[in-house]
């Protein structure tokens, strides 16, 4: 029994020390030839479609029926890319700035219609209180959460219905 | 041809120390005999060698953590700099709002202005040019802190327009 237990213990011994090599010394030398390997494919399958005169659609699907789960996620980026444009403007115009902050504000005020700086205010609450809520969203999947189809639905529809309520709630405030 | 070479050797030194790993590995976990029914548990996923060893920047796994940490961790510094009334809570408030939207343009630049698309010069100068925005924005805002209201008491006043 012990013999055979030795046998047994060898014979993993040698296969732990020689599993993970071959392995790995294949994904090393293909690492770099799949990503070369994926755009050669597609390069392939456009031409093939051309050869063959196949219609191609000039829209895919995905843009004129869009699935709530897409919409999110570009929102996300769009709500986090025009608060950027915002917070930098903002930070870069202070270097060279001559007035202090009330007096920025009050050329604001001189400059733009109040019709317009309420517009500003309202999509700049709207999308911060979406981008707040939908990187929750972002923060549980990173942690594993939500992954399920009926889970992703069910919390893009809550993070939906919140921002829709404080959207509401600014509107209302003015 | 010199970096042919350096590539080599870089993969010879790859799978030595995965050998030597292995070694490691192996020679811990046959050191019990009692350990035996636990040996393929406790050995290291071949996965994890090979992402500890394949990257090519051993930093980006813990970038992208640092990423979730800092995006976790605005959700009590953007409060939090609004009721704690201390000058530090700006520079706080500044430091991690910038650094979080380097963060997601970075991707955005990444993602979008891609070689396959725009050729081998352009991504680089737009991911330095966002290097650049992102370090004018931050002294901006902390010139602003020293200088001025503040950040949080700007965007108390912003809100009463």
């Amino acid at each position: 029994m012990s013999l055979l237990r030795a046998i047994a213990g060898k014979a993993r011994l040698s296969r732990c020390m020689l599993r993970p090599l071959p392995v790995s010394v294949n994904v090393l030398s293909s690492k770099h030839d799949l990503r070369e390997s994926s755009t050669e494919e597609s390069r392939k399958f456009f031409e093939r479609n051309k050869q063959l005169n196949r219609p191609m659609s000039p829209i895919s699907p995905i843009i004129i029926n869009p699935p709530l789960t897409t919409v999110l996620s570009i929102s996300h980026r769009l709500t986090g890319l025009s608060l950027s444009v915002l917070v930098y403007g903002w930070g870069i115009s202070e270097i060279y700035a001559r007035s202090n902050f009330a007096q920025q504000l009050d050329m604001l005020q001189a400059t733009f219609p109040s019709s317009f700086l309420a517009t500003i205010k309202f999509l700049v609450i709207t999308s911060f209180a979406f981008h707040f809520l939908n990187g929750i969203r972002h923060l549980a999947w990173d942690m594993g959460y939500g992954f399920t189809l009926k889970e992703l639905y069910l919390s893009g529809y809550v993070v939906l219905s919140i921002t829709l309520i404080i959207a509401a709630y600014a509107l209302s405030s003015y | 041809m010199n970096s042919m070479v350096a590539f080599r050797c870089l993969h010879s030194k790859i799978a030595l120390n995965l050998a030597k790993q292995n070694l490691r590995n192996v020679s811990a976990l046959c050191a019990t005999r009692k350990a035996q029914n636990s040996l393929l548990s406790k050995a290291i996923p071949v996965s994890t060698i090979l992402s500890k060893y394949t990257s090519s920047d051993h930093s980006h796994s813990k970038l992208w953590t640092a990423e979730r940490v800092l995006s976790a961790a605005l959700i009590a510094v953007m409060p939090a700099s609004f009721f704690v009334p201390l000058p530090a809570m700006d520079y706080l408030f500044a430091l991690s709002v910038i650094v979080h939207i380097h963060w997601g343009m970075e991707a955005i630049v990444v993602d979008y202005i891609r070689p396959s698309v725009f050729g081998n010069v352009i991504p680089k100068v737009s991911l330095a040019a966002l290097y650049l925005l992102s370090i004018l924005a931050l002294g901006g805002l902390f010139y602003f802190n020293y200088s001025d209201v503040g950040v949080t008491q700007a965007i108390r006043m912003m809100s009463k327009i």
